[in-house]
C-alpha cells in the first residue's frame, strides 16, 4: 500500500518577526518548520502504514523545503519528493494543486491514498486538498477527525462542528486532516541516521511537464493586487483602580450590568 | 420565443425552467425547450450575460427546525450590496424547504435557485458543486460567493476547481473595482490585508462568518423560486452513521473566558468556569495551557488551535504572541487582563488592565453574583 502526503513548510509564527514598516513576516532568515496541520497528516500516514505499506511525503517549496521533508524523513516517512522550480513561485491555491496533480499523474499514480493538513497556517485557505482531489478526479474529504483502515476500505470520521460522519470509504482518496497530537513525536538518533539514506528527489517544472503558463504566477487564477497593512484600531482603554472598580469596568464594558 | 432576456435567470429565451408554484416573471421562457449545449455561445447569445452574483445559502438543521445560516444570508446581504444587478442564491433541500428562499429575499435576494431531489438532504461537495455548476452554466454570474463555514470551506473549492476559477478564501470586505471585484482577506495573522483578484468568471470567494454584518430584512421583500434537479454524484464513499451534535467545544460561543500561562492552575480552571457560566460563555486557553496538560487540545485558541470570533474575547494570563492572535485577532470586542505591562495582547485589546487576572476574575464573580 502507498500513502502519499502532501506537506508544506511555513515560516515559524512562534518565533518570527514582523517587519515594523510592512508588517510583514520577515520571511529572509526567518524560522522555518513544517506546517502542523502538514504533522496531523504525517502522523495520520504513519499510524495507518502496514508491514510491507509505504509513506511518500511530497511538497512544492523553495529549496529550503527540504529541511521539512527530512523532518518527516525522521518521523517515519520512507520516501520524499520536494518539487521545486523558479517558475513555481507565486502559485495560488490552483496552480499548486495543478502541479501536485501532474506530479500524482506522472510520478506515483498508484497511490492507496493521498493525505493533506487541512490548511496552511501562512496562507489560511485549505483550498489545495479539495482542488488537488478535483483536478486528479479523486473525492475529496474534509475536516477529518481520525482515519483507519478497516476490511480493506477506509473508516474516516468527518467533523463539521454541527455534524459528525462515520464514513467508508473505498479507493484512493484524499484526506484533508483536521486533528493530530500536538505533542509530535521526538526522533530517536537512530531515526536521524536512518533519514539520511531516504531516497530525496528532487524534480523540476520540466520533469512534470507542465508549461510555463501552468504554474507560479502565470498559471495562477487569482492575484495579490494590493498588500494593506492593518492599522490596530482597537482603542486598548485602560482601567485603574481596586479589583472590584476594574471588574466593574469590565462587565460595563462587555454590556453585562 | 421572445429576443429579450429573461429577467428570472438573464438566458435568452431559453429558460426551460419549470417550476410547480411560480414562473418566469416576464413570461418570455417558453417552457420545456431546450437548445443544444453551447448554441447560445455559437450564435453569441450569450455575449455580456454575466452579470449579478449566486450565493450558496447553507441550511442548518432538519425538519421544522431548518432555516438558513446566518452566514449565508450575510453573504447575500453582501452581494446584494454590491451593486444593482441581480442575486442568486442556490439552496439545496427537500421541497418543503422552499419556506426558506423568504428570508433569502428580504435579505436581497432575487431568485432562489432551490436543488431538490434524493439524496440532496446529505452534504456533499462534488454533488453540490455540480448543481451550482450547471445552474452557473445557465444563469453566468459575474460572481460567486458562499460563506467559510466548514461546509462552505469544502464546496467552494470543489467547485473552483471544476469550473478551472479563481477563489479568495474567507473575505472580510469586497469592493467593487470596475468590473471586477476586489476580495479583501487578511493575511499574516491579521497584520496585513491583501486585495485579491480573480482573473476568470464567476470571481469566486469565500465570506468570514461574521464579517458582514447583516442589515435590517426588508421585511415583505419577493422573489422568484426556481427549481433544479439534484444529480448526485458518484461517490466512493457510504455513510455509517451521523450524529448531529455540536461538538465538545463551542466554537460559536458568544463569550470566551481564555486562560493563559500566567494563569494556568486547576483552581483558577474551575474559577474561570464559573465566570464563563454567568457570562453565558465558554472557556478557552493559550498553547501553554494545553502543553501542560490542564486542558484538551480542543480548547485551545491560536495558531495550532482554533480560531475564534465572539463577541467578547477575555484573555487572563495570556501574553498575546502572534501564534496565539491569530487565532482570536477577529473577536469583536478584546479585553485583556495581565500583570505584565509589556505584553502584546494589552495593545490589540479594547480594554486593557493590568492587573492579577485572580482577583479581577474573582471580583466579576462577586459583582455578577450580587445582581
Amino acid at each position: 500500500m502507498k500513502i502519499l502526503v502532501m506537506v508544506k513548510q511555513v515560516p515559524d509564527a512562534e518565533n518570527v518577526e514582523l517587519d515594523p514598516q510592512t508588517g510583514n513576516i520577515r520571511r529572509d532568515g526567518a524560522e522555518r518548520m513544517l506546517n502542523p496541520y502538514c504533522e496531523f497528516a504525517l502522523q495520520a500516514a504513519v499510524s495507518l502504514r502496514e508491514e510491507g505499506d509505504e509513506v511518500v511525503v511530497v511538497t512544492m517549496g523553495p529549496r529550503s523545503a527540504e529541511e521539512a521533508l527530512r523532518y518527516c524523513l525522521e518521523r517515519g516517512a520512507d520516501r520524499a519528493y520536494l518539487l521545486t522550480d523558479k517558475d513555481f513561485a507565486g502559485s495560488d491555491a490552483w496552480a499548486t494543486a495543478t502541479v501536485l496533480s501532474r506530479f500524482l499523474q506522472l510520478h506515483e499514480p498508484d497511490h492507496d491514498i493521498v493525505l493533506t493538513g487541512r490548511q496552511a497556517i501562512d496562507g489560511d485557505t485549505g483550498q489545495v486538498p479539495a482542488e488537488l482531489a478535483v483536478i486528479s478526479g479523486l473525492e475529496p474529504f474534509y475536516h477529518v477527525r481520525s482515519v483507519s483502515k478497516q476490511d480493506g476500505m477506509w473508516r474516516v470520521t468527518q467533523d463539521y462542528g454541527d455534524e459528525v460522519r462515520e464514513l467508508m470509504i473505498s479507493g484512493s482518496c484524499v484526506l484533508s486532516i483536521a486533528s493530530g497530537s500536538l505533542e509530535p513525536k521526538v526522533p530517536s538518533m537512530v531515526d536521524v541516521q536512518e533519514a539520511q539514506g531516504k531516497p530525496l528527489k528532487v524534480l523540476d517544472r520540466e520533469s512534470l511537464d507542465l508549461k510555463k503558463s501552468e504554474a507560479g504566477l502565470a498559471g495562477s487564477r487569482t492575484r495579490v493586487v494590493k498588500i494593506v497593512n492593518q492599522v490596530h484600531t482597537r482603542a486598548s482603554q485602560k482601567l485603574q483602580g481596586t479589583p472590584a472598580e476594574m471588574a466593574d469596568g469590565i462587565l460595563q464594558a462587555g454590556g453585562w450590568i | 420565443m421572445s429576443g429579450s432576456n429573461c429577467s428570472t435567470c438573464s438566458s435568452r429565451g431559453t429558460c426551460d425552467i419549470k417550476d410547480d408554484d411560480s414562473s418566469c416573471s416576464t413570461g418570455t421562457c417558453s417552457g420545456g425547450v431546450r437548445l443544444p449545449p453551447g448554441i447560445t455561445s455559437v450564435y453569441d447569445l450569450d455575449k455580456d450575460v454575466e452579470r449579478g452574483t449566486m450565493v450558496w445559502a447553507e441550511v442548518e438543521g432538519e425538519g421544522d427546525e431548518a432555516r438558513v445560516s446566518v452566514a449565508s444570508l450575510e453573504a447575500i446581504s453582501q452581494a446584494a450590496s454590491l451593486g444593482d444587478e441581480r442575486v442568486f442564491a442556490v439552496m439545496m433541500g427537500p421541497a418543503n424547504h422552499r419556506r426558506l428562499a423568504d428570508p433569502m429575499f428580504e435579505f436581497g435576494a432575487d431568485t432562489v435557485y432551490h436543488v431538490r431531489g434524493q439524496g440532496v438532504e446529505s452534504f456533499h461537495a462534488l454533488s453540490y458543486a455540480q448543481s451550482i455548476s450547471e445552474i452557473i452554466d445557465r444563469v453566468k454570474p459575474a460572481a460567486f460567493l458562499c460563506a467559510a463555514t466548514p461546509r462552505g470551506r469544502e464546496l467552494a473549492p470543489c467547485l473552483a476547481a471544476k469550473r478551472g476559477c479563481g477563489l479568495t478564501a474567507d473575505c472580510t470586505g469586497l469592493r467593487v473595482d470596475g468590473p471586477g471585484l476586489q476580495m479583501i482577506r487578511p493575511a499574516f495573522g491579521g497584520n496585513v490585508l491583501a486585495n485579491v483578484v480573480c482573473h476568470t468568471l464567476p470571481q469566486m470567494a469565500t465570506l468570514r462568518p461574521g464579517a458582514f454584518p447583516l442589515p435590517d430584512p426588508q421585511t415583505g421583500r419577493k422573489g422568484t423560486v426556481m427549481t433544479w434537479t439534484y444529480r448526485p454524484q458518484p461517490s466512493a464513499s457510504r455513510i455509517l452513521s451521523v450524529l448531529n451534535e455540536p461538538s465538545s467545544y463551542d466554537e460559536g460561543s458568544e463569550v470566551l473566558v481564555s486562560l493563559g500561562a500566567g494563569m494556568c492552575s486547576e483552581d483558577d480552571i474551575k474559577t474561570a468556569e464559573i465566570l464563563a457560566s454567568l457570562l453565558g460563555g465558554s472557556v478557552s486557553c493559550s498553547r501553554a495551557v494545553v502543553e501542560q496538560g490542564f486542558m484538551t487540545a480542543d480548547r485551545q485558541v491560536g495558531q495550532s488551535g482554533r480560531v475564534v470570533r465572539p463577541r467578547v474575547y477575555l484573555a487572563f494570563g495570556i501574553s498575546g504572541a502572534l501564534q496565539h492572535r491569530v487565532g482570536m485577532s477577529d473577536s469583536q470586542f478584546i479585553i485583556a487582563v495581565n500583570s505584565d505591562a509589556e505584553a502584546p495582547i494589552h495593545a490589540m485589546a479594547d480594554i486593557s488592565v493590568v492587573a492579577d487576572g485572580r482577583l479581577v476574575m474573582q471580583a466579576m464573580i462577586d459583582r455578577l453574583r450580587k445582581r
